[in-house]
């Protein structure tokens, strides 16, 4: 498939297929590829690159998954570098964080898979950030998270939602859908749940109500073909419950983990992937530069490369940082509002459900 | 030209990148480094090929002479009288272009038209490096890259990744760069600890970044040889 054949597609807002999306990969031009994909961008969001002000809350990396990608999680509770919060050390991280005046209006909590902690823990964290900061979003556990959760605690994964959702539980991130494929998952983090099982929390997800989002790890031992099944993967979910707010591409940090002896996806790889994303998810309304994990200039390069959304403030960001991520632990709001505008975009920051707070000053 | 006025910066890159291809065949290159800091020492790998002193260091260094006393056999400067001294010391000689994120387009074009004039007298330079003065933005820095290339068509146009970080530098090879840059050499330190914000290299990720950007990797060595990887 010739990319004059895909971007007449993309110009009569028709699917991409399969093939599109390998061909996209394959192109010899970057340049091309992503001017398609700005095309879309700013087709669908202007020149608006939206940001929010939040707080990452990781409440514990003992974590039983063991997964050959991560550089965060420790086996056991009393391993050198464990630790489990609790919800009042949790709250006071909030609390910090409301004193310093910020109009915050996110908290993101992802962690390990602990199985020595009551689900009271997690029902009380929701419910004592909440009437910490009742107008706050919380954004909390991944669907690996949630699966866990049902397996361990011997509930339904809606019944594990709906008590969740009551304790205050606002959206799921994205995470741990790193490529929705049982060969890639068997080879980089085989006792996570399965694509199927990570797709149905969130479908679950949707239907009680909760908007997601929905990440995907490139960069370990997928093919690219095996990266456009998986984009075609969250398109077909988000046709029939539109809750998939944004796709986030991240791309694999190689230090300190069992992975370490592949190279990080390049800046080029990285922004092919992007515009990739952009062109093949044409029914997920944004597409992130999570400047976490990419690096701060490839993130202002990816908003001309089909990336509308810069993520947020962030704070504390610990699990890309242990893999080696060079970028700032947080970012100012001004600051972010600084680089898009650099990036020649238009800043405006947004709550988690992509309303509009307020124009960057 | 900024974002405001040409909104399509892939207008510039285009050009840029077919300007590149073409210059150099598709080549681009990568060569390790190592700098001769203010105060003597070396930063960067022992073997590298390149031995480099920045113009800004050679007043504590006592001097051009002085500084290829030391092992310096390239000087990276802006100033003709440095490059005249260097030549006639039998130095290397890369064109230093700084830029400063937010500048006025017109400083910029003003300074990159000297610096052309410069570098049409001098034949035997080396090549250009466009330098960051303060924080390099991603933008920004890729549209200076493409401004480089514009004016100096048949010239290196060098990503120095020690200044840029290794992402935006690969980045500038699809904006006119042809070159890399950087501490490479056959392995590196993990990025833990004093090495956590290391930007070196080995030669076969230098060599990935090269040809991730739709080039032939080829690497300086000695002598003036290229080894096609």
């Amino acid at each position: 498939m010739s990319l004059a054949a895909i971007a007449s597609k993309v110009r009569e807002g028709a699917p991409l297929s399969h093939a599109d999306g390998v061909a996209l990969f394959e192109h010899p031009n970057l340049m091309e590829v992503g001017a398609l994909a700005n095309q879309v961008r700013e087709r669908m969001h202007g020149d608006i690159t939206s940001f929010n002000r939040n707080l990452h809350i990781n409440p514990t990396n003992v974590c039983v998954a063991s997964c050959k990608l991560c550089s965060y999680s420790r086996r056991r509770a009393e391993d050198d570098g464990a630790f489990v919060l609790t919800v009042e050390q949790a709250v006071d991280k909030l609390r910090a964080r409301m004193a310093t005046g910020e109009r915050l209006t996110e908290v993101h909590i992802v962690g390990g898979l602990h199985d020595g902690l009551p689900f009271d823990y997690f029902t009380g964290l929701l419910s004592a950030l909440k009437k910490t900061a009742p107008g706050i979003s919380l954004k909390a556990f991944s669907a690996v998270e949630i699966f866990f959760f049902h397996r361990l605690y011997g509930m339904s994964v809606e019944e594990t939602l709906r008590r969740l959702q009551a304790a205050g539980l606002d959206s799921l991130p994205g995470g741990g859908a790193e490529i929705l494929s049982a060969r890639v998952r068997k080879a980089i983090c085989p006792s996570k749940c399965g694509a199927d099982e990570w797709l149905d929390v969130h479908r679950t997800a949707h239907r009680l109500g909760i908007p997601s989002n929905a990440t995907m790890l490139f960069g370990t031992v997928e093919t690219l073909a095996e990266r456009v099944e998986h984009l075609l993967l969250l398109r077909g979910e988000q046709a029939e419950t539109s809750g998939f707010q944004a796709f986030i591409p991240l791309p694999f940090h190689p230090e300190n983990n069992a992975l370490g002896d592949r190279p990080a996806p390049t800046a080029a790889e990285i922004l092919r992937t992007v515009a990739v994303a952009r062109l093949m998810l044409d029914n997920v309304p944004h597409i992130k530069a999570y400047w976490v994990s990419v690096g701060l200039a490839t993130a202002q390069t990816a908003l001309w490369f089909g990336a509308d959304d810069f993520d947020g403030t962030v704070s504390e960001e610990r699990i890309y940082h242990q893999a080696g991520a060079l970028t700032p632990q947080a970012l100012p709001g001004d600051e972010i509002a600084r680089l898009i505008r650099a990036a020649g975009r238009t800043p405006v920051e947004r709550d988690t459900l992509y309303r509009r707070v307020a124009e960057a000053s | 030209m900024t974002f405001a006025t040409d909104p399509d910066f892939f207008t510039a890159g285009r050009a840029a990148l077919a300007a590149t291809k073409t210059a150099f065949s598709g080549q681009a290159f990568f060569v390790s480094v190592r700098r001769l800091q203010p105060d003597g020492s070396w930063s960067g790998p022992p073997a590298a090929v390149c031995a480099l002193v920045d113009e800004t260091a050679l007043a504590k260094l006592g001097g051009l002479a002085a500084a290829k006393q030391q092992g310096a056999s390239s000087v990276l400067c802006d100033a003709a009288a440095v490059a005249q001294q260097a030549e006639g010391l039998g130095m290397r000689v890369f064109l230093r272009a700084p830029f400063t994120a937010g500048e006025p387009d017109q400083d910029r074009s003003l300074r990159l038209a000297g610096l052309a004039a410069m570098f049409e007298r001098m034949p035997a330079m080396g090549g250009v490096v466009p330098i960051p003065l303060g924080e390099a933005q991603g933008l920004d820095t890729l549209q200076f890259f493409a401004s480089c290339r514009a004016r100096f068509p048949r010239a290196h146009v060098i990503a120095d990744v020690e200044c840029l970080g290794t992402k935006l530098g690969q980045l500038c090879l699809s904006f006119g760069a042809d070159e890399l840059w950087g501490a490479i050499s056959a392995q590196r330190a993990l990025r833990l600890g004093e090495h956590a914000s290391s930007h070196a290299l080995t030669r076969d990720e230098a060599a990935l970044l090269v040809r991730a950007a739709g080039f032939v990797a080829c690497e300086r060595l000695p002598e003036g040889k290229v080894q096609i990887l």
